[in-house]
Formats: C-alpha cells, structure tokens, sequence
C-alpha cells in the first residue's frame, strides 16, 4: 500500500468541511413534496379523466354484455386506511356506485401505464401502474403472480402483501381508475453476489393472463411483491 | 403523509442533514449544488416515506438518491463541464489538506467518487457501498481499484500548479 487510500480519506474529509447544512431548509423540503403530490395527482387524475371518457362510449355500447368472471370475488373488504388526499384538488368522483360483487380483473380490461424502477438503498422498486379500461369495476385482490426467464429458484419470489399506509386493497377499479404494485429488488443477501436476473419479467393476472413489465431486475434477495392497491 | 408520518420525517430531515450536506459535498465537490442533492433527495425520501420508513436505513435511501440525481446531473453537465477554463474553485480549496488530490478527485467520473467517498468518507464496508449503490460488491471492487489506478496515474503526472480540471 502506498497510503493513498489513507490521502483519499483525509482530502475527502477535509473538502467536506466546505459543506454548509445552513443551505438546506427542511422547511422548504416540505413545501417541495407538497408541490410533487400536487404535480403527481394531477397527472393521475388526468390520466383517469381520460380513461373515463374514453371508456364511457365503450360502456354505453356493452354495458348489458357485461357479465362477472368465473373468478369474481363476492364480497369486498372495507378499506380499513383512508387515502391521502391533497387539500386543494379534489378527486374525480366515481360515476356509479360500486357494486356489491365485483368480478376480477381480466387482462383485457387491464392497461399497463407505466413501469418505474427507481433505486435506493439497495433497493430497486419498480412501481407498476395499470388502469381500468373494461367497461366495468373490477377488482385486483391480493398481489399479482410473477413470471420471468432467468436463473431463479423455487424462493425467488415473494409476496408480502403489504401495501402503503395511503393505499387501499384489494384494489376496486371504477372504470378508469389506476391500481399501483410495486416489485422490491434488492441487493442484500449472500452479499450481494449470484443475483437471480429477472428477464422477460410478467405479471400474471388471476385469469392467467400475463402483462409484460419492461424492467429487468437483479436481486440477491427473494423479488418482494406488494399487494395490489389504488393509487390514491 | 399523515402528521405522525410527517413528524418522523421531519425529525429525521433535520437531524441528518447535516451530515447529509456533508457527504454530498465530499461527492459532488461544490457545497451549492451538494444542498440542491440534499434538498432534491429529501423531497424525493419525503414522497416515499410510507414505504422507506419500514426499511431499516431511510438514510441509506437518502444518500443513494443523492448518488443517483450526482450521477444524472454530471452527465448533464458533462458537456459543459468540458471547458480549458477552471471552473471557480469552491472555498475549501485553499484549506483541503491536499487540493491537488481533491482536484484529481473531482476529476473522477461519479460512480468512481461515489465508491471512494462510501469507502473512505463514510467508512462503509464493500458489502455496505454496494448496497447504497444498488451494485455488486464486485463491482465496488473494481470501481475502487479503477478510481485508485486513475489518482496513481495522475499523482504520477501533475503537480499542484498544474492541476487539470475536466469532468
């Protein structure tokens, strides 16, 4: 060793003694999340605005084919956590009351609208939001299947159904509504070496049906999967 | 986020940042644009907190948010980093124990800097680094020799007067 290592230290120590906290107001971070949720929920509200009206010609044309899915669910649990909502927009009101029983989901009234891998702390999350484009509620219970090609084994996969304090499951979709799972990837197990790669990633619907994922994932760790949940 | 929820977050916002401003600068080298990763990291850590604070680290969260938006706004700024004209020294440069080596450093692409600052500033293992980074622990290996052999190469070659400022 020719002691750079121990000059890295001491130069990279000395040069954050430049670092001014004083220019960072926690004040201001909070009026800056505040300004994020608002932007968000109003991307997600127009986004579902569209999707109603574009799905309500649909459904003034089929709304008497609709029937329930062999796998329909007969009872809905009432959300037990209320959904944050931003004071100063209201959400768009749902246009028909939901029904008592309320079929599953079907991949074909499903739309991917996005699929976000962001990492932190040794972790990739990769949010993936769909929206209902069926002509009718339905409901995404419990946490979808996960398929991929890789070199997994049987414990690569886990789900544990969690679900964020503002989100709502089992998730019931009024039409255009958006529903939100996150897949957690993460690098600390076996440190971090022979990682499972997820390619082709998919997630399998209860009809057996599958939506591609354009992600692929690396994790050391069993791929954590959260419960469905609506997008507040 | 819910007032418990917001309490907690604030409580740890203002606790860390100090030492989050730190370690920004030690990576990105100018204490300006260390307070905007900061501050940029924090609202990001604020949007998620529900799911970060279950984790057991919503510090390693930060930093690693701080890692990412470093590593995004270097390539931004690449190109107009790459000037013959030094860029404005930033105060500590007078003072630093060996400013040709925290020039040399600054000069390092930001995953390299990244893996020197986790290992060397903020002591953490390789297994600790890789887990900030979302990488490997091979790959921290090799970034941090990588990073080494670059500041032997360019020790061997500049002297202080002689400091080459490119990004």
């Amino acid at each position: 060793m020719d002691g750079l290592e121990d000059r890295v230290r001491r130069a990279l120590g000395a040069g954050a003694l430049a670092a001014d906290p004083s220019l960072v107001d926690v004040d201001a971070v909070h009026a800056g999340i505040a300004t994020r949720r608002r932007r968000r929920f109003a991307v997600v509200a127009t986004v579902a605005v569209v999707g109603l009206l574009g799905a309500g010609g649909a459904f003034a044309l089929n709304q008497h084919d609709t029937k329930p899915s062999t796998s329909a669910v007969l009872s809905v649990p009432t959300p037990t956590v209320e959904p944050t909502v931003e004071p100063t927009v209201q959400p768009t009101p749902s246009p028909e009351p939901t029904p008592t029983v309320v079929p599953e989901c079907r991949t074909g009234d499903i739309a991917m609208v996005s699929a976000t891998t962001e990492g932190a702390a040794g972790h990739l999350y990769t949010d993936v939001i769909v929206r209902n484009l069926g002509p009718a509620p339905c409901v995404l219970s419990d946490s979808p299947g996960i398929s991929f090609s890789g070199n997994g084994g049987p414990d690569t996969v886990r789900h544990d159904g969690s679900v964020p304090a503002d989100g709502r499951t089992p998730a019931v979709l009024a039409r255009g509504a958006a529903a939100h799972v996150t897949l957690d990837a993460q690098n600390g197990c076996n440190g971090g070496m022979n990682p499972t790669v997820f390619n082709n990633l998919k997630l399998v619907l209860k009809d057996g049906r599958t939506l591609d994922v354009p992600a692929t994932l690396e994790s050391s760790c069993p791929l954590l999967v959260t419960n469905w949940y609506l997008l507040p | 986020m819910d007032e418990i929820a917001r309490a907690a977050f604030d409580s740890f916002a203002r606790a860390r940042t100090p030492a989050l401003v730190r370690f920004a600068t030690a990576l990105c080298g100018d204490p300006h644009l260390a307070a905007d990763l900061v501050q940029d990291a924090l609202e990001k850590t604020g949007m998620a907190w529900g799911r970060v604070r279950r984790q057991d680290d919503p510090e390693g969260y930060v930093r690693r948010a701080i890692v990412h938006r470093h590593t995004s706004v270097w390539r931004k700024l690449r190109r107009e980093r790459l000037s013959a004209a030094l860029p404005e020294r930033a105060a500590h440069a007078a003072t630093t124990h060996d400013a040709v080596l925290w020039a040399q450093l600054a000069a390092l692409p930001p995953r390299q800097r990244a893996v020197l600052v986790l290992r060397y500033y903020e002591d953490l293992t390789e297994a600790q680094t890789a887990a900030v980074l979302g990488v490997a622990v091979g790959t921290v290996k090799s970034q941090t020799s990588k990073a080494l052999s670059t500041l032997r190469g360019r020790a061997s070659s500049a002297t202080e007067g002689d400091v080459t400022w490119t990004a």
